[in-house]
């Protein structure tokens, strides 16, 4: 290189702006690379997976794009930023769109590059050296990786979720069985475990809202809870009954009243909070059923028995 | 530690206005100091000459007609010569007069009041709500507008913001928004479309989500399809029975308009719940001469209202399609889809949009107040570098450059994320043509003047030469702020000039055409024109394709008199075809390769027919 480049570079990071050194350097070294090839410039290995392709471009967007750095005084920085964001989508959007035609299936380009021309013979004394170090290609040593991923991920289910889930998405981007068939459907259950997790949370926010009076927030959370673990009754219940106190829309409570009933038929608050929306909602007929359902649960229910005489 | 300042964010709604912060990490709505969380986007001026805005002036509205402005979002920005505020016109009660550049103005009390101004009282309105609600001043903003609106709606938005006190750090698409608050702390990865007709437009957007990054994959839309077409179906309705019934158009007579219109929306609001609704409007109208006054009294079925707006409903799904297809999405690839706006509780179009995606769409976020809830996501996003959200955002309409023969030539295509740049290489239409003029343009139209032009500049103190000879280097570029200059350079001189696109040029189409038909002495050419290659590979593999099927066709109907009438026309098509696959005009081109397929169809439904028949 010549010396030039190097003072330019000195200048650079001398330049007096709002980012540190090791953020100008990261910069820098990204900026060197932006005339090598689309793997390269997304700090890919080629024969990445397009999941990959889309993670890389959004973490190396969380570093380069320039709206992390609103308001900060730059410098050439912000043209710099600019340039590599740009050609990084660029890399993406050809990435993407090669890999949506024809997705790696084989490790054909690995296998080509490993065979030269040249020997024709039935036996090859370099084969053995050849399928060693075909062995240790990226792309044969990651089917290793992925499936000690996979299990790691395995172990962490149930107590760290998202753990799992990030394990997961890199064993799929290495591919292989682990990372084609395993992880997917692992994937399926970590995100299930993370959902419940959640809403449980999520139930905890609500209790603790509508403990300090504050319905809308109390309301929020329900339905959060309930959106998450659509199979929580709990959850339905009381997004039910807190949309209705906090003055929402009746439909959208009904919706989940309505799944606290399917979930529960024999809870009888849910059926009475079905009942009073929809009759505030003129919905008589329905209104009427389930408040008889109600009654049926407790033939004494005071409330139950006076939302009905409305109806009527 | 001083605390940082208070950032808010604002939907500045066509009916209604919300706006929301981010504190602690969570958004959340500020309700205005009555209480409510969505404020009325309406500006009026009383008798006394008091200005009034939000609720207040809603509900004098009725009373006050001529001076009660609403709807404003639908001519912001716009020219008033424009075919939209033309309509606009006829429909609104209050009046619209010309300003001194074409803009729009609108008439209230003695004076004319600009239309930033109008949106500036609601935003103004919307900054005390939140410096009553925080305690503390706020100047910082950032405020939502349609995915469809154009460079120069999105310009007269900020200015609104500037007049009201407000540095608008960032105009930020609703489809996006609501995107960004549905998808804030859910842990979703995939695709997901959001759908939110409003109050005046439909925007659709897809995007991709991961890890906390929001990544616009396409976004479209339509600025003159939302809930208040829906009022008009039913005002419409209702006037076309009263005149039948009573011989009155009630369209001149612009207090019972404004209650219509009341009347309209609340009947509407209430058909999302109900299978039926009245609609009561005593003393409706007064004849003149002493008699007594009519009153209006209808009903209105779900039912009926379906079978009123269900062409409005279908148009919506219409979009929805193009928008997918643009972004080469699959219905199937979605994730979610996430429905906004008011109008997306009406059960028909839930049931348009649930049929077409064969799927629920999802529930749970509050559709009126989540645009505003995303617009604060981003405004946190911008200030907290800390933040997790980063929203990659893309070009809503094709920018491009008009060329000779007065076509338009796209450098940045729709749906391109920004920043981003191009450069292209042009170069003089005419022999000793020492000046290029560049109009930049904004839209998706090959013919340039059914663009808008943005901006134009001229490079002068070209070399005398030949026609194609001089090289012209033209460079869009969009910055991170979203603002577009444009440059243009001699590549042998270096001379160059640039333009930074400010102001809204917004002229009428005829206008522009007038315009580059003057300047077509001084217009750019395009090297080897992509388009020109595209259709002429277009024409060539048509003509091939029908030229196949002529033996086949002249086997089965030759002898017939409408066989050789056709096959004789067939192939004179492929004669001139091929003639004018010689030449650059890209019209003629358009049109022969549209004339080969449509023959092309004909033999083969010909052959299918002929054939099964054997």
């Amino acid at each position: 290189m010549p010396s030039g480049t190097d003072r330019s570079q000195d200048d650079a990071l001398n330049e007096a702006v709002d980012l540190d050194l090791d953020r100008k350097r990261e910069i820098l070294a990204r900026e060197a690379l932006l005339g090598r090839d689309d793997w390269t410039v997304l700090g890919l290995k080629p024969g990445a997976t397009a999941e990959a392709v889309k993670l890389a471009y959004f973490d190396a967007s969380r570093v380069f794009h320039p709206d992390r750095y609103y308001g900060k005084n730059l410098g050439t920085f912000r043209a710099r930023l600019e340039r590599i964001f740009q050609r990084l989508s660029e890399a993406h959007e050809t990435l993407t769109e090669a890999l949506r035609r024809s997705p790696p299936s084989a490790p054909s380009r690995p296998a080509a590059r490993g065979a030269p021309g040249g020997s024709t013979a039935g036996v090859d004394p370099r084969a053995d050296e050849r399928r060693a170090r075909l062995a240790r290609h990226p792309y044969l040593a990651s089917k290793a990786r992925a499936g000690a991923l996979v299990e790691e991920a395995q172990r962490q289910m149930r107590t760290a979720p998202e753990k799992a889930l990030h394990l997961l998405e890199q064993a799929k981007a290495l591919g292989g069985h682990a990372g084609k068939d395993r992880a997917p459907a692992l994937e399926v259950e970590a995100k299930q475990q993370l959902n419940s997790n959640r809403a449980e949370d999520e139930m905890k926010t609500g209790s603790a809202a509508a403990h300090d009076g504050d319905a809308t927030a109390a309301a929020r959370a329900y339905v959060r809870a309930s959106e998450l673990d659509p199979r929580r009754a709990d959850a339905a219940y009381e997004a039910a009954r807190w949309l209705l106190k906090a003055g929402h829309p009746l439909a959208e409570a009904r919706g989940f009243a309505q799944r606290a009933v399917t979930l529960r038929a024999d809870h009888l608050p849910s059926q009475l909070v079905l009942g009073e929306i929809c009759l505030r909602m003129g919905m008589g007929s329905v209104a009427r059923r389930h408040l008889e359902a109600a009654l049926k649960l407790d033939p004494r229910n005071a409330e139950a028995k006076a939302l009905l005489r409305q109806v009527r | 530690m001083a605390e940082q300042e208070p950032v808010i964010g604002i939907d500045l709604g066509t009916t209604n206005s919300v706006v929301a912060i981010v504190q602690s990490g969570q958004p959340h709505v500020i309700p205005n100091r009555t209480g409510q969380n969505l404020t009325p986007s309406i500006v009026a001026v009383t008798s006394a000459g008091k200005r009034l805005v939000g609720q207040l002036a809603k509900r004098q509205a009725i009373t006050n007609p001529e001076n009660t402005v609403y709807a404003a979002k639908r001519l912001i920005g716009r020219k008033f010569s424009s075919d939209q505020v033309r309509r606009a016109r006829e429909a609104l009660p209050y009046q619209i007069v010309c300003g001194e550049h074409d803009d729009v103005r609108v008439q209230m009390a003695e004076k004319a009041v600009s239309l930033p101004e109008i949106s500036a009282a609601v935003l103004r309105e919307l900054k005390l709500d939140a410096e009553a609600s925080l305690g503390r001043p706020v100047s910082k903003a950032v405020v939502t507008v349609p995915a469809y609106f154009n460079d120069g709606q999105r310009q007269a938005t900020k200015d609104a913001g500037r007049i009201a006190g407000l540095d608008v750090l960032r105009i930020l698409n609703e489809p996006t928004a609501a995107a960004l608050a549905y998808g804030f702390g859910k842990q979703v990865t995939g695709k997901i479309a959001v759908f939110d007709l409003g109050g005046g437009t439909l925007d659709v957007s897809v995007l991709e989500v991961a890890r906390g990054v929001f990544d616009v994959v396409a976004t479209g839309g339509d600025t003159y399809l939302g809930g208040e077409d829906f009022d008009n179906r039913i005002i419409e309705m209702l006037v076309m029975n009263f005149a039948k019934e009573h011989g009155v158009d009630l369209r001149k007579e612009r207090m019972a308009l404004q209650r219509l219109k009341d009347a309209a929306e609340r009947a509407k609001i209430e058909l999302s719940e109900l299978n039926e609704t009245n609609i009561n409007l005593p003393f409706l109208y007064t004849p003149p001469g002493g008699t007594s006054a009519i009153h209006l009294q209808a009903t209105l079925t779900r039912a009926r209202f379906e079978e009123l707006t269900q062409d409005l409903v279908e148009r919506t799904v219409e979009i929805v399609d193009k928008v997918l297809n643009e972004a080469n999405v699959h219905p199937d690839e979605l994730r979610e889809i996430v429905l906004v706006g008011g109008m997306t509780r009406m059960p028909a179009v839930q049931k348009a949009v649930r049929r077409h995606f064969q799927r629920d769409p999802s529930k749970g976020v509050h559709p009126e107040e989540v645009v505003a809830l995303g617009a604060a996501l981003q405004a946190d996003a911008l200030m907290q570098p800390s933040s997790q959200v980063l929203l990659l955002d893309v070009t809503p309409q094709s920018l491009g450059v008009a060329i000779a023969g007065g076509y338009n030539r796209v450098l940045i295509p729709k749906n391109t994320t920004v920043p981003t740049s191009v450069t292209e290489l042009f170069h003089t239409s005419r022999d000793g043509q020492t000046t290029v003029k560049i109009m930049v343009l904004q839209g998706e139209s090959e013919l340039a003047h059914q663009n808008e032009l943005l901006g134009e500049f001229i490079l002068s103190g070209l070399r005398l030469a030949p026609r194609g000879e001089v090289e012209i280097e033209v460079t869009f570029e969009i910055n991170s702020e979203g603002i577009v200059s444009v440059s243009a350079r001699d590549k042998e001189t270096g001379l160059e000039q640039s333009i930074t696109v400010t102001a809204s040029g917004g002229l009428t189409p005829e206008e522009l055409k007038n315009i580059l038909e003057q300047q077509a002495d001084s217009m750019l050419e395009a090297r080897i024109s992509s388009e020109v290659e595209q259709k002429r590979n277009a024409l060539t593999s048509a003509a091939a394709e029908v030229s196949a099927l002529i033996p086949r066709v002249r086997q089965l109907t030759g002898s017939s008199e409408f066989g050789r009438e056709a096959l004789r026309r067939a192939e004179e098509v492929i004669a001139s075809a091929r003639a004018a696959a010689q030449g650059e005009d890209l019209a003629a081109l358009t049109d022969w390769v549209d004339q080969l397929e449509r023959t092309r169809v004909l033999f083969v439904g010909v052959l299918e027919r002929l054939g099964a028949r054997q």
